[in-house]
């Protein structure tokens, strides 16, 4: 009887409880999930909203920053050799965006996570709560709509992040490849790159200084050099320096606000380098062909015998570049008023580049002339230092009329004073041209599309001998003169080598420089540079 | 930070609160609130109707 009593109690109480529980989902636990559902949506949303834009004010600790010193290892390398990724502050939209939505749905889902890990433990725990399970289901709806919630302000944040990133990306990309192309459609045009006169290395995208405060360590490890300039990951109209200054992209842009060096050495370039038309004109021949005669006359020329720039009217003008043309301009113009020899070109001493630079209109060039001596310029190994012969889209090669071996013995013997005045190349002109194509040769330097100017020096001392009569400043007839004299092989090579020959006869101890800027005049045409001094003046007249 | 992230960063905040705001002005004209509520209320009813 009493097990009866006690089972009819138990089905009694399982009813009850039963009926209980459908009473609370009637009338409590369906009404109050809709109110639950609705609240927890709306409160999903609104923290979802809140700590997204907490993430993007910058007040989640937890949130992955791109900084300067990231960019060599956590974006992609720059594809040129010599170029590593400048530390500077990599753009917005490139990869912190991403980071920051990443930190956003970090966080969002750590929340969610945590609020059902945290109900489910106390459940596990106080499981005396699974009785009340109808009331319980209230709760787990509100959770799972709260959840909802948060994923959706997630949801909106990436679709906010989605549109705007993705069309500043592909903008910001065209403006990267315009800018870009603006660079290089400049440089091509106008012949315009940067040349180191130490190393003589070429490049058209020069580094460029920040001058910043930078620590010891960070200027040590070359850190305030910018390598890549140009518009990319780090900046598309400027970029933020790990030092905190702004800096314009575009060599364009840069190469009148910044301080140039040369990649490769770190030697200061010229002030404009990489947008100035850069002109090399490398002046080779043997010993005491007259070479340096010839630089120090188109120098003294270009720059005036005052030593002030010659400028016209409207700004235009040439003047050395640096210091160091600086010095010797002084020296030449010393040379050339005075009436002396130059002195022998050191052999053994690498030519630094003396460089004009020269306002023509709106255009600037930068003109650098390198004086290697003539041994050295013979001389294989050290020939093979002299890159900047690569790069020279014209070459200036002097002969010694005097050099030449038929010339040389028939004024032995009739003009000894002459020729000792004269102080003849002993060299071969044949070998010492030769000498200098060998090596273009040799470094894979497309001779046939360069151009040489071949110049017969000491046009005043040949003038006096029977030997000069019916030579004429005319490259036509300079050129028969040459195959008269037993040069017609080294005519026929010059011709079959270059692009096109022009033959010049100069006296480069003329300070007026009428004759000896001819082949400089020829050189300039080819880049379009009209000196300031070849203008015309108000009457039309030609000054050379 | 560079000020351009900056305000990038304030674009997005500025972006994500104005579609979050145009969607609850949307729901406050579309009357959801009021008729989730009057949903609730028919349930209850309907409840009190079939167990009184």
């Amino acid at each position: 009887m009493p097990a009866l009593l006690f089972v009819v109690a138990i089905v009694a109480g399982i009813a009850a409880y039963g009926a209980a529980c459908l009473w609370l989902i009637a009338f409590v636990s369906t009404p109050l999930a809709l109110v639950a559902a609705a609240a927890g949506v709306v409160g999903g949303l609104g923290v979802g909203v809140v700590q997204a834009t907490t993430v993007l004010f910058g007040g989640y600790p937890r949130t992955a920053v791109r900084r300067p010193s990231d960019v060599r290892t956590k974006l992609p390398p720059v594809q040129a050799r010599y170029v590593r990724r400048d530390r500077a502050w990599p753009q917005y939209f490139v990869r912190q965006v991403w980071l920051d939505l990443q930190a956003s749905a970090q966080w969002i889902t750590g929340t969610v996570v945590g609020m059902w890990s945290g109900a489910a433990e106390f459940t596990f725990e106080q499981r005396w709560v699974l009785w009340f399970w109808p009331l319980l289901f209230v709760g787990a709806v509100g959770m799972l709509t709260f959840s909802v919630g948060m994923f959706a302000a997630l949801a909106t944040l990436a679709a906010v992040v989605v549109l705007v990133a993705v069309p500043a990306s592909a903008v910001g990309l065209l403006a990267i490849l315009a800018l870009r192309g603006a660079d290089r459609t400049w440089q091509a045009v106008f012949h315009a790159d940067s040349h180191c006169p130490r190393c003589y290395e070429n490049t058209a995208l020069p580094a460029y200084r920040c001058k910043g405060r930078h620590s010891p360590d960070e200027l040590r490890e070359g850190d305030d050099l910018h390598r890549d300039i140009r518009p990319g990951r780090l900046g598309v109209w400027w970029r933020r320096c790990s030092c905190g200054r702004r800096l314009p992209t575009t060599v364009l842009r840069a190469a009148h606000r910044l301080e140039a060096t040369c990649p490769y050495c770190g030697y200061e370039l010229h002030k404009g380098a990489g947008v100035a038309t850069d002109v090399r004109v490398p002046v080779f021949g043997g010993p005491s062909a007259g070479k340096t005669h010839l630089i120090m006359s188109f120098v003294v020329w270009l720059v005036g015998p005052h030593g002030q720039p010659s400028t016209s009217d409207n700004g235009d003008g040439a003047s050395m570049a640096d210091d160091y043309s600086r010095q010797r301009y002084e020296e030449y113009r010393e040379l050339i008023t005075t009436g002396q020899s130059a002195p022998k070109t050191e052999a053994g001493k690498r030519p630094v580049a003396v460089t004009l630079r020269i306002r023509s209109g709106w255009r600037h060039v930068l003109l650098h002339f390198f004086d290697a001596a003539g041994e050295a310029l013979v001389d294989p190994e050290q020939n093979a230092n002299f890159a900047y012969l690569d790069y020279a889209r014209t070459l200036i090669f002097v002969l010694d009329p005097f050099s030449v071996a038929e010339v040389r013995d028939q004024l032995a013997v009739n003009f000894p004073d002459l020729l000792r005045e004269a102080n003849p190349s002993g060299h071969d002109p044949e070998d010492s041209y030769q000498s200098t194509v060998s090596r273009l040769r040799g470094y894979g330097v497309q001779t046939d599309r360069k151009r040489l100017a071949f110049v017969v020096s000491k046009q005043d001392l040949l003038e006096r001998v029977p030997l000069g009569e019916g030579l004429h400043d005319d490259p036509e007839s300079v050129r028969n003169w040459l195959v008269s004299h037993g040069l017609d092989n080294l005519v026929t090579a010059a011709q079959r080598d270059f692009r096109e020959v022009r033959y010049f006869l100069v006296t480069s101890t003329d300070p007026s420089g009428a004759g000896a800027v001819a082949p400089l005049l020829w050189l300039l045409e080819q880049d379009d540079v009209k000196p300031p001094r070849q203008r015309p003046d108000a009457k039309g007249k030609v000054h050379v | 930070m560079p000020v351009f992230h900056r305000i990038a960063r304030s674009l997005l905040a500025s972006l994500l609160l104005a579609v979050m705001g145009a969607t609850a002005l949307a729901v406050a004209r579309e009357g959801t609130v009021p008729a989730l509520y009057e949903h609730a209320r028919q349930i209850a009813l309907t409840a009190h109707r079939v167990w009184p």
